[in-house]
């Protein structure tokens, strides 16, 4: 286990140290100046060439990139060239709302999904079963978008109630909570979808199992068998693919947050490559790759603890 | 089997059933507990309307004011100030000498200013202050030292922490000089015409605390001190700009206008237009600018008013001169013939947009050209042009956009008009940086913009400039009478005689085909009907927010 989780380790260093290389690059592969963009029109040539020293863009590609990492890994993002202030201060304020905003999308997804898919396995090809993969199958094709613009619709402007942009402020957590339903069931149907589908079928298979028949013909009740007993190994790939969901669904917050107009990552680099803001940009982009790192990470790693024949293949090879 | 069926049955019931209601009830409950929250004071608001929609007294409240801006700030120091949204919020924190009045009468009346007397020579401007102005934060009495630091910092005659972007406005002064505590001078090398027009009531004229600005240095531009009567709060980044009422204001502004109701003025960054409509239906803001494709609905609502306000912007499709093909004016006019105007304006702008056939707007107090051509599409002429060209068989032209609204629309209507003559345009979709890179690049050939304006001419004739290109001048046209009249008309001060110098500045354009004109540009101010609001078109056609009643 030590081993395998060392070599795991090992493996996300150097994915986030590629991400690193990428990202100190990335103000030439992208073109446009910055400079231009954050002074206006009405800049002068002394203030533009102060600038474009002050922000180094001017240093040889290598001495950029290894600065860039250098101080990143000391924790230093730099400064946002449009406003000076910290970027690791910005990105301090923007993690928490596309945080919050993927767990409950995710925690949405796996209450809803998960119920779902065990309910449609429960009764294979009846009428339960059909609707529920229709309903399933259409959600996992409703663009979150969409789904966005119909539950805006639907919710604040016809009956009025929950609120349609921001985020509210975290001191006032009820609100805050109000502001997040909408934009959270949004991302999540996708994945409600994809989860219902995925417990369903791994759920027919375990159900087909010898222990299963075995605890049937002991006798017990259905409930137990299918809650006790068979949902524990149906769910592992759904645990599995949890990982990969969170790092989706921080991708599309994108979307989400540029529609419900909340301050998050997403809405951040977007903002942040209209500008030419490189270092706002670097600091959304290795936010959302750390994130994404960590995310799988601990799937894999949970995958493991939740399922004893991995460790024991490994110890036996 | 038969048996296990029944217990499932159940089981489902019970499992499945619960977790589902339980989170119904849950997303109930929570949408419950937000009709309970305004419960401050402005039930008073009436509230037919609000069975069609929630908006506007949803989340409305008679103290706090919020505005929709498109996007967030990035400093309100006077020298810096690159955004219009910088300009609205500066506007109820910062003031000038003097300021135009709301309303868009076009007078000037006095601010900071007790007196403000402009020589006859115009080379000398005398001021009296206001006495017993307040900085906020404590940053103690204004005096003409302050004015004397603001006008010579934003000038870039003094160094400062942070580099003037409105020099050009300051062209001609020499220094301002201080008589008194509340007495200077205003002197210049050379009359300036703009002075009183743009320099002074716009954000050049804006007067600082030296004290503040020294003490604060690069953060004063996200923590400014002025005199405004409202002042700075706090700033959430892509979030919310927020001021709040001052206590020891002047009153200067209220001898022309009622005391504000607000006690705070928030504005809320909301780049995508159809979040902003969804903000304004439902009460989120109290006003702010649609998209022109939403003006119909707002205005079928009885709980909405759409107030558009014509603007001194302006957009063209331009033509790069230097370019071997556009080199030749018959093809530039053979364009210009060939391009349906009046289709761009309906497929671009929803026919929100005023049509343009010369630089300077209608709006605008002097420079209009009355009698400017209105190109209609002529293909026939269009052909002949091009014939006379030596292109009768047609040819290759590309044409940059960038992402602004209409540009698209803009971009298909010219690709279809000049197919017709035998023009095959391929359009080019770039996003601000890049567009902007390409257009100063001589490489480039057609293209359509808009640029932003105030309310002077040579704010827009500047950009034509010779100096100018391979900057923001993307014709890449330099005409030495252009250029000298654009140099003459700023020292002029007789307003008729300019009137005449800017006419004829855009009798050199047209001749010169440099551009096909396509519209001024409106701004589409909506709000809920129990709010009134206050305009200022003379200021990048912003509006004073404090000035807001409901």
């Amino acid at each position: 286990m030590a081993q395998y989780l060392l070599k795991r380790l090992g493996m996300t260093f150097a994915v986030v140290l590629l991400i690193l290389l990428f990202l100190a690059v990335v103000p030439h592969l992208i073109p446009g100046d910055p400079v231009e963009n954050i002074l206006g029109p009405r800049a002068t040539e002394a203030r533009i060439t102060q600038v474009r020293v002050e922000m180094g863009i001017d240093d040889p590609v290598l001495v950029q990139a290894g600065s860039f990492i250098w101080s990143a890994a000391q924790g230093d993002l730099g400064r946002d060239f449009a406003t000076n202030r910290p970027v690791t201060t910005i990105l301090a304020q923007a993690v928490p709302h596309t945080m919050a905003l993927a767990f409950a999308s995710l925690g949405l997804a796996v209450l809803l999904g998960i119920p779902f898919g065990v309910l449609a396995a429960t009764k294979p090809d009846s009428l339960l079963d059909r609707f529920t993969s229709v309903l399933s199958v259409s959600f996992i094709t409703v663009p979150s978008y969409v789904m966005a613009l119909f539950l805006l619709l639907l919710f604040p402007i016809w009956l009025g109630v929950l609120p349609a942009t921001g985020t509210g402020s975290f001191s006032d957590p009820l609100n805050y909570l109000r502001h997040l339903i909408l934009p959270s069931a949004a991302l999540a149907i996708t994945w409600v979808g994809y989860f219902a589908r995925l417990v369903r079928a791994s759920m027919l298979e375990v159900v087909g199992s010898n222990y299963i028949r075995v605890a049937r013909a002991y006798g017990l009740r259905e409930r137990v068998i299918h809650y006790r007993y068979a949902l524990k190994n149906a769910v592992i790939p759904s645990v599995a693919i949890m990982g990969v969901a969170l790092g989706n669904l921080l991708g599309g917050a994108v979307f989400i947050e540029l529609i419900f107009n909340r301050p998050g990552l997403g809405k951040l680099a977007l903002d942040a490559i209209s500008a030419r803001n490189f270092p706002v940009l670097r600091g959304a982009i290795l936010m959302v790759a750390l994130l994404f790192v960590v995310a799988n990470l601990v799937a894999d790693l949970s995958y493991r603890f939740l399922d004893p024949r991995i460790r024991v293949e490994e110890k036996s090879t | 089997m038969t048996v296990t069926t029944k217990t499932t049955t159940r089981w489902r019931s019970r499992f499945g059933g619960r977790t589902l209601a339980l989170a119904a009830v849950a997303m109930l409950v929570l949408a419950a507990c937000g009709d309970e929250e305004p419960a401050d004071g402005e039930q008073a608001t009436d509230d037919e309307g609000t069975e069609e929609t929630a908006a506007p007294d949803a989340d409305t409240d008679d103290t706090e004011l919020r505005i929709r801006t498109v996007m967030d700030i990035t400093s309100l120091d006077p020298n810096v100030m690159p955004s219009t949204t910088d300009d609205a919020v500066a506007m109820t924190v910062l003031e000038g000498l003097v300021a135009y009045e709301p309303g868009g009468s076009g007078e000037l009346i006095n601010v900071l200013a007790e007196q403000i007397e402009l020589s006859d020579d115009g080379l000398s401007v005398d001021f009296t202050l206001r006495e017993g102005v307040q900085f906020h934060g404590g940053y103690g009495e204004l005096t003409a030292e302050d004015v004397k630091f603001s006008f010579e910092r934003t000038a870039g005659i003094t160094e400062g922490e942070v580099e003037t972007s409105y020099a050009s406005d300051w062209a001609t002064l020499e220094e301002v000089e201080v008589t008194g505590d509340y007495t200077g001078t205003i002197r210049l090398n050379e009359p300036f015409a703009p002075l009183m027009i743009n320099t002074l009531p716009g954000n050049a004229g804006l007067i600082v605390s030296q004290d503040a600005v020294e003490e604060l240095g690069e953060d004063f531009g996200t923590s400014p001190i002025g005199t405004g009567p409202y002042q700075w709060s706090e700033w959430n980044p892509g979030q919310e700009i927020v001021v709040e009422r001052y206590d020891d204001y002047h009153g200067a502004m209220f001898e022309h206008l009622d005391e504000p109701q607000w006690e705070r003025i928030v504005w809320v960054p909301i780049e995508d237009d159809t979040a902003a409509d969804i903000a304004i239906e439902t009460g989120d803001v109290d006003m702010g600018q649609i998209s022109t494709g939403s003006v119909d609905r707002f205005e079928a609502d009885d709980n909405f008013v759409v107030d558009p306000l014509a603007t001194f912007d302006y957009g063209w499709i331009g033509m790069n001169v230097q370019d071997e093909v556009l080199s030749d004016v018959n093809v530039r006019r053979a364009i210009r013939q060939a391009l349906d105007i009046d289709s761009m304006i309906v497929a671009g702008f929803d026919g929100q947009v005023a049509r343009a056939n010369a630089l300077v707007s209608p709006e605008m107090p002097i420079g209009h050209w009355e009698d400017a051509p209105v190109y209609e599409q002529d293909l026939d002429q269009a052909r002949a042009y091009l014939e006379e060209a030596g292109y009768e068989d047609g040819l290759d032209l590309t044409m940059i956009i960038d992402d602004q609204t209409g540009s698209q629309e803009i971009a298909e209507i010219a690709q279809a008009n000049l197919a017709e003559i035998g023009i095959d345009l391929q359009i080019d979709l770039l996003d601000g940086g890049e567009y902007r890179e390409v257009a100063r690049d001589a490489n480039q050939q057609l293209f359509y913009i808009s640029f932003s304006n105030t309310a002077d001419p040579s704010w827009a004739t500047v950009w034509f400039n010779c100096e100018q290109v391979g900057d923001w001048n993307y014709q890449h046209w330099c005409n030495e009478e252009f250029q000298q009249l654009h140099e003459d008309a700023l020292v002029e001060t007789d307003p008729d005689a300019r009137h005449d110098m800017y006419v004829r500045m855009q009798e050199i354009m047209d001749e010169d085909a440099i551009a096909a004109w396509v519209m001024y540009r409106t701004n589409l101010y909506t709000y809920g009907s129990d709010l009134q609001i206050s305009l200022v078109p003379e200021r990048y056609g912003k509006y004073l927010a404090y000035d807001f009643r409901r």
